[in-house]
């Protein structure tokens, strides 16, 4: 009788499962969700992680990295003094961002000079990028690269799934535009390939400083062609210009007559797959040229004074990377080596003379890392997971070498079925970039002592998925030990302080069906620091809807205001309100309208000498996209 | 106990559906509407989609003569004496090859797509039901 009963149970189960009952736009939408990309190359074990997925991007009208990066928690987007825009860590500050890494595919966007890329990348254009993928707090061996708080992997679309082209035309406010392109097909031998040209401009309202104008523009042209055969090889070549203003620049009063950078970041990649032995040699060239001019003029390091200034560099970037993985029942084992150069060639023409040779520092790093991650599968439904990675420095100067270490240990678990735990312990290192080491001819003066800033992280996150909802919890607790700043005497220096952040967030997210959700998430930082340089709480509200043949997308995020006693500057609470509608008119033409920061209240970035200034201005954009099989 | 094993089978095989397996069964649900349930298809895919249209519960054959529907994914040219049989296709490329194919599921644009040819589906006599009206269109364009 028992058995019948449950029998008869199991078998009324049965119209429950995913292919008894479901119609055909059921059918579709489940396999859509089956085969997102993103769930792909999500990798749980590399740290906490936030995913863009193709449906979001596309909803969001997100065109360049801003649009994805302006609301990640425990960080705040803001443009530095020199116009770049950079993701500032929750309470403090730093001039460029060498704590984020980014990457399209497998290629790391890495400054030879600056370290971190993202003040280059930061309006990289989107629109053949699939999905996003941001690992926060952890050390992501699994990448292969130099340690960041914050990983930014981008990947592009796939060619077998575009099936077509498609042309893009968006005009706005401050005649700001957009102009793209994409094509995809597939060669006779079986080569999937992906062209994508973007060229983006985008103008900003003049602002003034003691009676002069300080333009801000930015003006970007992204080339990006992928050859792949699926199993076998992946051929990248890109090359992405930018130019943007200086904003103030590094001038005494901040009244410059010219303040200008461009940049031009070109590579090729390619990576080969032998079974399970993954290669990928990339090579990069970055051209870096920065003028500024100021009426008042410009005090070097030296205590010499300019009033032009005019520097410009030409780096290299080679990577060679070998990675396996093998499972042994309950065993997995992931290891790899990595050989990385940065070279620089240095430019330095100062009121019309040329001071090239005053370059005193190395002008290049290698680096040579060996890494392995052990995950033990202690049950079905709990993973245990070792990390450790040697590394070898060889700086071009003085033979100075440095042999470093970063390790991990880490447990994912689901505790029930629906609660999924992850914790991680983490020590690591940000090694100082060339620009720190290096002294040139500039304001601030390098230093060939600095020593790495240790890294210690302890996280944890509860995330509890129901069918419909899901919730959120999350603490990170970060040891930064020694960090690099510039003293009084405008010098890298290691300040010997101890600086701990304890990382708080909690989200929320609701779908009322596949094509209509709502996110909210809120986070907030305390830290040991006498003041807070950058909000140290914030969160937003997103709205992802669809109405037969509209899109609507809208989306709220705050950051807390605070007081820069550096800066002796108030910023007051941020408020950016973005809304965006997608009318898709038939099977080839779109039409979309979107507005960012509408309120003209988002966050405002303090700079030094002049006055908090936006990074987002307010900006309504109309778009239309043809596409053509 | 081996209907209970039997039953506990079934369950763990289709919770655990994978990518595949949904192509698998909406393929098998549009060949159902070109022709009628129990009927005999070929196709041209030589991954493992056989199999995995099998497991559905379709009736695979291995020459296209016997079979009432064609599947194609690739540019293979079919043999001539199965040109007049109704395809479904793979890729919308092959709506335009094969005046023949009635319906393509396809990807475009990162997402996965149906459609159905209404002045093809005319020539075989082929009704949809009113829930696939919206992957209806008048052609290929």
């Amino acid at each position: 009788m028992k058995k019948h009963i449950l029998y008869n149970i199991l078998l009324a189960l049965l119209p429950l499962n995913i292919w008894a009952v479901e119609d055909i736009d059921a059918l579709l939408n489940h396999y859509e969700e089956e085969s997102a990309l993103d769930l792909k190359t999500k990798m749980d074990s590399s740290g906490h992680n936030i995913v863009y997925t193709r449906d979001e991007l596309d909803k969001m009208q997100a065109h360049t990295l801003k649009d994805v990066i302006k609301s990640i928690r425990q960080l705040t987007m803001m443009d530095n003094e020199f116009g770049a825009t950079e993701l500032q860590r929750a309470g403090a500050y730093c001039a460029n961002s060498a704590c984020v890494r980014v990457y399209v595919n497998d290629q790391e966007m890495t400054s030879g000079f600056f370290g971190g890329a993202l003040g280059i990348f930061s309006n990289y254009d989107l629109g053949h990028i699939d999905h996003i993928q941001i690992y926060l707090g952890g050390n992501a061996i699994e990448f292969g690269n130099e340690y960041g708080f914050i990983t930014i992997k981008m990947y592009t679309k796939d060619p077998d799934r575009e099936k077509g082209s498609s042309v893009g035309l968006s005009y706005g406010t401050n005649d700001s535009y957009r102009v793209n392109a994409l094509t995809t097909g597939k060669l006779d031998n079986n080569i999937g390939y992906l062209l994508y040209a973007s060229k983006l401009k985008n103008n900003k309202d003049t602002l003034e400083h003691k009676g002069y104008d300080v333009p801000r523009y930015s003006d970007n042209l992204n080339l990006f062609a992928t050859f792949k055969r699926e199993n076998d090889f992946i051929f990248e070549v890109s090359r992405y210009e930018r130019n943007h203003d200086g904003l103030t620049g590094f001038g005494d009063q901040k009244t410059p007559t010219r303040s200008d950078r461009e940049s031009v970041y070109q590579y090729l990649s390619l990576t080969k797959y032998f079974d399970t032995v993954k290669l990928q040699i990339s090579y990069a060239q970055e051209e870096l040229g920065i003028i500024n001019n100021d009426y008042n003029g410009i005090t070097l390091y030296d205590g010499s004074f300019t009033t032009e200034h005019d520097i410009g560099f030409d780096n290299e970037i080679l990577r060679m990377n070998v990675k396996d993985s093998k499972v042994f029942g309950k065993h997995r084992f992931f290891y790899g080596v990595e050989y990385q150069h940065k070279g620089i060639k240095p430019s330095f023409n100062i009121d019309g003379v040329n001071r090239s040779n005053e370059l005193d520092g190395p002008d290049g790093l290698d680096l040579y890392s060996v890494f392995l991650e052990y995950q033990y599968k202690f049950s079905e439904d709990t993973v245990l997971l070792a990390t450790g990675k040697l590394e070898r420095y060889d700086q071009h100067y003085n033979d100075r070498t440095d042999n470093l270490s970063q390790s991990r240990l880490g447990i994912i678990s689901n505790l029930s079925e629906n609660l999924l735990f992850k914790g991680f312990i983490s020590e690591n290192y940000i090694y100082p970039s060339l620009e720190q080491l290096s002294i040139t001819p500039r304001p601030v003066k390098g230093n060939v002592d600095l020593t790495p800033t240790d890294i210690d992280t302890i996280s944890a996150e509860f995330t509890y998925k129901a069918e419909q909802y899901q919730f959120g919890l999350g603490y990170l607790k970060m040891y930064t030990i020694d960090p690099i700043k510039i003293n009084a005497d405008k010098t890298y220096v290691n300040r010997k302080i101890e600086a701990i952040f304890d990382d708080f967030f909690v989200n929320y997210s609701y779908s009322f069906n596949k094509d209509n959700k709502v996110m909210l998430e809120y986070f907030w930082t305390d830290h040991n620091r006498p003041f807070n340089q950058s909000p140290s709480a914030g969160g937003h509200i997103k709205l992802f809807n669809t109405y037969e043949d509209f899109d609507f997308y809208t989306e709220f995020i705050y950051r807390e205001g605070y007081t820069h006693k550096v800066f002796d500057m108030e910023v007051d609470d941020g408020y950016d309100l973005t809304a965006a509608i997608t009318y898709h008119m038939d099977s080839t033409t779109t039409v979309s309208l979107k507005g960012q920061n509408l309120l003209d209240k988002a966050i405002l970035a303090p700079i030094r000498g002049l006055y908090p200034v936006g990074t987002l201005d307010k900006r309504v954009m109309l778009n239309v996209e043809w596409f053509f099989r | 106990m081996i209907k209970i094993i039997t039953v506990l089978l079934i369950l763990s095989l289709t919770l655990n559906a994978s990518e595949k397996e949904y192509a698998a069964k909406i393929i098998k649900n549009l060949v159902e509407v070109i022709d009628s349930s129990n009927t005999s298809v070929w196709t041209d895919d030589d991954s493992d989609m056989t199999g995995l249209l099998e497991r559905k519960q379709l009736h695979v054959v291995k020459t296209c003569k016997n079979a009432k529907v064609l599947i194609l994914s690739s540019d293979k040219s079919i043999p001539k004496h199965c040109i007049d049989k109704p395809i479904l296709v793979l890729d919308y490329a092959l709506l335009e090859k094969h005046s023949n194919a009635v319906s393509a599921f396809f990807w475009q644009k990162g997402r996965p797509n149906i459609v159905f040819i209404k002045k093809r589906l005319q020539r075989f006599s082929i009704s949809l039901p009113s829930t696939y009206d919206k992957y209806l269109e008048e052609q290929i364009w």
